[in-house]
């Protein structure tokens, strides 16, 4: 069974705007990024996958529910991060987790549990007890995301969780989602307009464009070959690009440095060898994935 | 002692079986309570916060504020009633239960109700927590239905705390025993059902204003400004009336314009209560169906706002 699944589905607003077309992929259980620019049909896609907007045309599956008609079963089953600030600054966290998730189905008793859980999971400790006002960019982050997994979702749906935060917030964000997906077991639909920021937690990407289906696949596919082997030589960068030409290894420059395909130990080997052969300094061996980037360049 | 051991016990058999204990994340796996739970959850939470119950001190001033004035001049007429009695041995009613919806005590409820309807929606507006809900196993409408059961039980409990006050002083200070409380019973009883259509009304409307702005200065303004135009305009049809009637009284159906002119004629023709400010001879089918289709379109609006609200 897919995780989710759509099928040229469209929308179109009420003033003419088509904000999703034809779109049809199939997704399996995991994290996967959703990528676009901005005003390309995420939030869209995203309200549909929840029941809250009805497609103009096209089906739609989640968990293999209906969310067009089967909204509340499909919102019982998946969590739901908004883009926006969504979070009333004169209650506690703990007071405002415990409320939403009551408002998920769960009784008194197993909505303070898990409300405690979630933000404990989240990193937020003693801050719980303080008002919502008081807390920073990141830590209204953690809320929102708190209150999304607080009735243990099978589908998190995120919408720009990143939006906001500087740089090492990012990062722990991004981690944080990484182990909701992998070590909690929920799949995650992660959207972002930062194609390179998503990508270092997904195991697949969905690419959308004006509506459209860019690209669907997972990340290796994307990559082409997953991984790359920089080498960098202090001098004699051209006798070790003639070597591995005469060697028949296939490469590309890289300002100083050399990129060979890693397909095994055996480059290793080739290079150590041709280093060795050729009396050349070496610099730095490193392995390195190739951005999703490059591809679309 | 047992239970430790027995922990141990299954410890070291999982541990033997190789069963790796994740203690990182738990899956829930207890009950998931229906719709209807949810929506009765919603009206809890409400019904408190129209209280300002579970908030700090402040929240609390303006609600019970309105419950100790309402519930003041019952508490003067039944100790005005034992002393009549007890001095003078005779019964001295000088407030019925009719009275208690009347001015000044109706703008008390007035307040009461543009605040806390205020409290109730502009909040979730103001801060855009609504899609919070909404991506939630309930549908749309259960939102604003659960806020009107919310606020309309609490402005029954603020109308009900008078009848209470003295229906019970009344009932303990009665010469007639059992009698004497029955003949209570049969007096207030119509009025606790006026209290609730109030309540029920002036709730719709209070939510159906307040819903319309996420500011709960413009909502509260709002709702007041209904009630002081509403009066302005049914007192100028009334004078207008009297001027073409030659000073003759005038008919009453102006009044059914102004909330609670029409719910006083509403009580007056549904519920035989006389003598009525509102004296709605002939007009009584009138202020029955006005009501009930003031209600139905307080009613719409507020659902069609929370549909068209934006997610």
């Amino acid at each position: 069974m897919p995780l989710l699944a759509t099928s040229a589905l469209s929308k179109r607003y009420p003033n003419g705007v088509l904000a999703l077309d034809a779109l049809s992929v199939d997704v399996e259980p995991g994290v996967i990024g959703l990528v676009g620019a901005n005003g390309a049909g995420k939030s869209t896609l995203i309200k549909i996958l929840l029941g809250l907007l009805p497609p103009s045309n096209g089906s739609t599956r989640v968990l293999d529910l209906d969310p067009t008609h089967q909204g509340e079963r499909v919102r019982g089953l998946v969590g739901y991060m908004p883009e926006h600030d969504c979070l009333p600054p004169d209650v506690n966290a703990t007071e405002f987790v415990v409320h939403l998730a009551r408002m998920s189905g769960l009784p008194m008793t197993a909505a303070r549990e898990r409300t405690a859980e979630a933000l404990r999971l989240v990193g937020l400790h003693e801050e719980r007890y303080r008002q919502i006002g008081g807390y920073s960019t990141g830590m209204k982050q953690r809320v929102k995301l708190a209150q999304s997994i607080v009735h243990d979702p099978r589908l998190l749906l995120l919408d720009e969780p990143t939006n906001g935060l500087d740089p090492a917030g990012r990062t722990e964000m991004l981690a944080l989602i990484r182990r909701i997906g992998t070590e909690f077991g929920i799949s995650i639909l992660v959207s972002s307009h930062l194609l390179s920021e998503i990508e270092q937690i997904c195991d697949s990407l969905i690419v959308i464009d004006a509506g459209k289906l860019l690209r669907h696949d997972t990340l290796a596919a994307f990559t082409g070959r997953r991984e790359v082997l920089l080498v960098q030589v202090d001098e004699g960068t051209d006798e070790l690009a003639g070597h591995l030409t005469g060697a028949g290894v296939r490469f590309s420059r890289d300002g100083e440095g050399l990129l060979i395909p890693l397909d095994g130990d055996e480059a290793y080997d080739l290079i150590r060898d041709a280093v060795a052969e050729l009396g050349l300094p070496l610099h730095r061996l490193e392995q390195r994935r190739h951005r999703v980037e490059e591809v679309f360049q | 002692m047992t239970e430790a051991t027995d922990a141990a016990a299954t410890r070291d058999a999982d541990a033997a079986r190789g069963v790796i204990h994740d203690l990182g994340y738990r899956h829930y796996e207890g009950v998931r309570l229906g719709r209807g739970a949810v929506f009765r959850a919603l009206y809890t939470a409400s019904l408190r916060s129209a209280f300002g119950l579970g908030r700090g001190a402040k929240a609390k001033i303006i609600p019970f504020a309105a419950i100790g004035i309402m519930a003041l001049p019952a508490a003067v007429a039944v100790v005005v009633a034992i002393v009549a009695q007890q001095a003078l041995g005779t019964e001295l009613e000088f407030l019925h239960y009719r009275d208690y919806a009347m001015t000044p005590l109706q703008w008390v409820v007035l307040g009461f109700l543009a605040v806390q309807a205020a409290e109730l929606v502009c909040r979730d507006l103001r801060y855009t927590v609504l899609p919070l809900y909404f991506s939630r196993p309930i549908k749309r409408i259960d939102y604003p239905l659960a806020k009107l059961a919310a606020m309309s039980m609490a402005v029954f409990i603020v109308m009900c705390t008078p009848l209470l006050v003295h229906y019970l002083g009344a009932s303990f200070t009665t010469n007639e025993g059992l009698d004497g409380i029955w003949t209570e019973t049969k007096a207030v009883a119509p009025i606790v059902v006026s209290a609730g259509v109030h309540a029920l009304v002036l709730a719709a409307l209070g939510l159906a204003i307040a819903s319309l702005t996420p500011r709960r200065a413009f909502a509260i303004g709002g709702i007041a400004g209904w009630y002081v135009l509403s009066n302005a305009i049914m007192g100028a049809l009334f004078v207008a009336l009297a001027a073409r009637n030659d000073g003759a009284d005038p008919p009453a159906w102006p009044a059914v314009l102004s909330p609670f002119p029409l719910l006083n004629g509403f009580q007056n023709a549904a519920l035989g209560q006389e003598p009525s400010p509102i004296d709605v001879n002939g007009y009584g089918p009138l202020f029955i169906a006005v009501t009930i289709a003031f209600f139905a379109a307080c009613v719409a609006v507020l659902i069609v706002r929370y549909r068209r609200v934006a997610q």
